[in-house]
């Protein structure tokens, strides 16, 4: 059983990203890029299919521009057997990016694509989803326990309110959450090894996909700042305060 | 991206504990767990041997980022496949002690320390004291060792000894000691102003019997170890006064940037602001001749005064960036709750260490009247 | 031009996340439709009927909708979409992991979570956890939304007079089935439509410790959340953790203890109209955003603010 994994080049989990002064976006020039946090879960889940024996290939796939292979070369690193680029330096939206995972998905033939549940640049929350409305498979969000046996995939999803657990059919599009598991790290004689592992070049046109954005971005700004407040000297001070000048209680 | 999974590593998993490893005394042996489990142990050692056979300067970035989480694990990362010993048994060691000794080293089972400073010859290697006597197919060791960092945890040790008793170098080679050999002990805890978790003892040869093949480094025979060691002058000794100089800044700018004095953000006030810059400069400066220095290493072009220029200023551009780390967290920066006095201490003996930073101005001195050096 | 709100519910009853999608949905424009998806949720579609500005709901009912799995709802909302111009569903996990299915069925690009509606085809919502608001407009036919509650005022659950249409639905796609579910236990009010919340952190130091935080709670009405650090030290179930990645909270007041104020916990909770924080800390980021801050020991302090509310 083949796995597929997408990743997606991101600012760094520890930047603090600061809003251009022209409006136009957030600064990424001289930034820290690394895998999206999500996708490392999906890379890790991947690999472990793979040592329990379920799996037998890790593909990663990523789209973007040319220095998404860094990002590829470090999922490798992780233990994926090869990845897959799909260059453009267009700006890829989430529908985008599905029909482009859509096409590769075609012509690798996965039975599971793991998918991280979100990336943290522009928190769609929506590649997942739309890769299993294109392919026609079935889907499984926010996971946070996986299980494949008997050509299903168990899962447990975080919802509102507790977990929820669904049984679909293989292929699937399985999306993950924060618990599913915690990545390994990058090991330095994977590092070596990763150098020479395939790592093969698409692209939209070559895929024929139309990857033009469908969402104009008009502006981004900075949230208004809260102002800090007053520190209060005890409890019964709290509590008059939140009676008699907030009025919330 | 070796240096983001290191610093990954290291950030989580060392960087918590070294407070305390450096209070308790305690060398963090856990932590070199973690460097074997993630392929970090054996980084010099031969592919042959089971290591990843890496130059010097993916070893100095290694050993920069350990040392930016926890200094005294860098210290104890040298007594694997990335220090010292294991790089000169490659180097000049017999196949038997290769096979013997290398592939335990690559998998961070073996421990080994190296040994050259003595009570009478520090820097003063010619002035070694320590005897091992030719005995049929077995050398007699006597005399004793000092500061000898890793000791405490040692399985193994490279110990420089006189083998001839002609004066002088010319007389002092290196033999391979496993501990538990009778004869052989390893003194008590030395407790110096910083690195505390080290396990830094002396040791004490009396009759201690070793088999000849263990001799690594014949009498005369120490220039090898001289160039070995001037790589190591790159790698080990300067990279961790990076790591830790660059923690001190990277903690003293979150510390300013929160810390409010007078209704500001210390940050705010142009005094301190230019005291940070300064530290900067300095730190960057020393970054550039230090990675400069190790990548003439790594294309086998190092000179020893590239090695000594880089020593020196790293060695105390640490010192004074650690100590205006201080300066700028006030009170705080005395205080044992936050890491900058452990910082300050920390440094200090790389200045002594591998040479005291006026041996190096000697030989840069010496290179430089011998015409070797062009301004 | 009609709008379509694809209701969140509980079969008796609609969920105060619908009335806030509603509000959203009002701030467009146009004649707004719920539709109320799911087995033996005829309760729910007569409670949508009352929802102020509401004129139709579509009532599509049927076991395969039971348990609100993507693949059968998505082709629901599909077959429906093509009369209207919006479509729009609260960002709760059911609305994120039904409608970018829809939306890529439809060939539209979702606009997830949006905060604020500029035009009917220009909305505000959150990018990098909150840190910068884009604003986008989007050129696609069937605009297809999340609702991040917490940006909209819910609009009245009464005084409204919709007619239900009933709707058919889709036979079920076979894909997936419904195994069970593990509902978190709690006599208190839901965390993300909570008017007070009450948190605890890492400083708490142990689950054993949160029990000093029920008799707040408790006396409040509060329902209770945790930071993930938290959460991930194993304190707490992880369907409380209040932050970038678990829930988005904007109470009317929010007390977060032990607390020391992490981005990624900002990031759920910095919309709440009042923030207490209690932290013996006095340097920890949370007291940047609090309203009121109580600096000391939490073990005592929480005891003594029950004691004044018993006041």
């Amino acid at each position: 059983m083949k796995a597929l994994v997408s990743i997606k080049r991101v600012v760094d989990y520890n930047v603090k990203v600061r809003v251009k002064s022209d409006g136009t976006g957030v600064e990424t020039a001289n930034v820290k890029m690394s895998m999206n946090p999500f996708d490392e879960i999906a890379v890790e889940e991947a690999l472990r299919l793979r040592e329990a024996g379920t799996v037998t290939e890790v593909v990663a796939v990523s789209c973007g521009p040319l220095a998404c292979q860094e990002t590829l070369r470090t999922a490798l690193a992780l233990g994926a057997d090869r990845a897959i680029l799909v260059q453009t330096d267009e700006e890829l939206q989430p529908l985008a990016v599905s029909k482009l995972l859509k096409a590769v998905a075609d012509k690798e033939a996965p039975q599971i694509f793991i998918v991280g549940k979100q990336a943290i640049d522009d928190d769609s929350n929506q590649t997942g989803q739309m890769l299993a409305a294109l392919t026609g498979w079935s889907q499984a969000t926010f996971a946070s326990k996986l299980k494949i046996a008997d050509g299903k995939a168990e899962v447990t999803r975080e919802v509102d309110g507790g977990l929820a657990t669904i049984r679909i059919s293989l292929p699937a599009i399985i999306t993950t959450d924060l618990r599913l598991n915690e990545p390994r790290y990058v090991t330095l004689p994977n590092i070596m090894k990763a150098k020479k592992k395939p790592l093969d070049t698409l692209t939209p046109e070559a895929l024929g996909v139309d990857v033009k954005p469908r969402l104009k971005t008009l502006k981004v700004v900075e949230p208004s700042k809260r102002k800090a407040g007053a520190k209060v000297a005890d409890a019964a001070a709290l509590v008059d305060k939140l009676r008699n000048e907030a009025k919330v209680i | 991206m070796i240096r983001d999974s290191i610093r990954k590593i290291a950030q989580e998993h060392f960087k918590p504990g070294a407070a305390a490893a450096d209070r308790e005394y305690r060398p963090p042996v856990e932590n070199i767990k973690v460097l074997a489990d993630n392929g970090f142990a054996g980084v010099a050692i031969p592919e042959e041997y089971g290591g990843l056979g890496l130059g010097v300067f993916e070893l100095m970035l290694i050993m920069e980022e350990v040392s930016r989480a926890c200094a005294n694990t860098a210290m104890l990362m040298g007594g694997t496949g990335g220090g010292p010993t294991p790089r000169v048994i490659a180097a000049v060691g017999t196949d038997a002690l290769k096979k013997k000794f290398l592939p335990k080293m690559a998998k961070g089972e073996l421990f080994a320390a190296w040994s050259m400073s003595e009570p009478n010859a520090g820097s003063d290697v010619g002035n070694v004291q320590t005897k091992a006597i030719r005995d049929g197919n077995e050398y007699v060791i006597n005399g004793s060792k000092m500061w000898c960092s890793g000791a405490q945890l040692a399985d193994v040790f490279l110990v420089l000894v006189r083998l001839d008793p002609t004066p002088g170098m010319k007389g002092v080679g290196a033999i391979m000691i496993e501990r538990g050999t009778p004869g052989f002990e390893v003194g008590k805890h030395l407790d110096l102003i910083g690195l505390h978790a080290t396990g830094m003892a002396p040791l004490y040869f009396e009759d201690c019997r070793v088999p000849a093949e263990n001799v690594i480094i014949p009498a005369g025979g120490m220039r090898k170890l001289f160039e070995i060691l001037d790589d190591d002058r790159v790698v080990g000794n300067p990279s961790i006064c990076l790591g830790v100089a660059s923690a001190a800044l990277e903690d003293a700018l979150a510390y300013t940037r929160e810390r409010k004095q007078f209704g500001r953000a210390l940050t705010e006030f142009q005094g301190l602001q230019w005291k940070l810059a300064d530290m900067a400069i300095d730190l960057e400066a020393g970054r550039t001749l230090l990675y400069a220095a190790a990548r003439k290493a790594a294309a086998g072009q190092l000179t020893p005064m590239d090695a000594s220029v880089a020593k020196v200023y790293v060695n105390e551009m640490s010192q004074r960036v650690t100590n205006s780390a201080i300066q700028v967290c006030g009170a705080y920066g005395l205080s044992n709750e936050f890491p900058f006095e452990r910082y300050y201490r920390d440094v200090r003996g790389f200045a002594i260490g591998y040479g005291t930073t006026e041996i190096h101005r000697n030989s840069i001195a010496r290179e430089m009247i011998l015409g070797n050096y062009k301004p | 031009m009609a709008l379509l709100v694809i209701a969140e519910h509980d079969g008796a009853g609609i969920k105060q996340a619908t009335l806030c999608t509603v509000a959203a949905a009002a701030k467009i424009g146009g004649e707004i439709h719920v539709l109320v998806a799911g087995h033996n949720a005829a309760g729910a579609a007569q409670a949508a009927t009352r929802i102020a500005g509401v004129s139709k709901v579509l009532h599509a009912d049927a076991p395969q909708l039971g348990e609100f799995l993507a693949e059968n709802v998505a082709a629901l909302i599909v077959g429906l979409a093509k009369s209207y111009s919006h479509v729009l569903a609260p960002a709760t996990s059911n609305g994120k992991d039904v409608m970018p299915r829809a939306a890529a069925l439809l060939d539209s690009q979702q606009i997830s979570e949006i905060v604020s509606v500029e035009s009917p085809d220009t909305f505000v919502r959150p990018i990098y956890a909150g840190n910068a608001l884009a604003t986008v407009q989007s050129s696609d036919a069937i605009k297809v939304i999340t609702v991040r509650t917490t940006g909209f005022d819910a609009v009245s659950a009464e005084g409204g007079s919709a007619v239900i249409e009933s709707v058919v639905a889709p036979a079920d796609s076979g894909l997936s089935t419904f195994v069970g579910r593990e509902v978190s236990k709690s006599e208190r009010p839901e965390l993300t439509s909570a008017r007070i919340v009450v948190s605890g952190g890492r400083g708490m130091g142990s689950g054993e410790a949160f029990k000093l935080l029920e008799p707040l709670a408790d006396k409040l009405g509060a329902a209770m959340g945790a930071s993930r650090a938290a959460v991930d030290a194993g304190y707490v179930p992880n369907d409380w953790q209040v932050g970038q990645t678990g829930k988005i909270v904007a109470p009317d007041l929010y007390i977060a203890i032990g607390i020391s104020g992490a981005i990624q916990h900002l990031a759920g909770m910095k919309d709440s109209k009042v923030i207490v924080a209690i932290n013996k800390d006095e340097e920890a980021p949370i007291f940047q955003v609090a309203d009121y801050g109580l600096v000391g020991d939490l073990f005592q302090l929480v005891p003594q603010v029950v004691e004044e509310l018993n006041k």
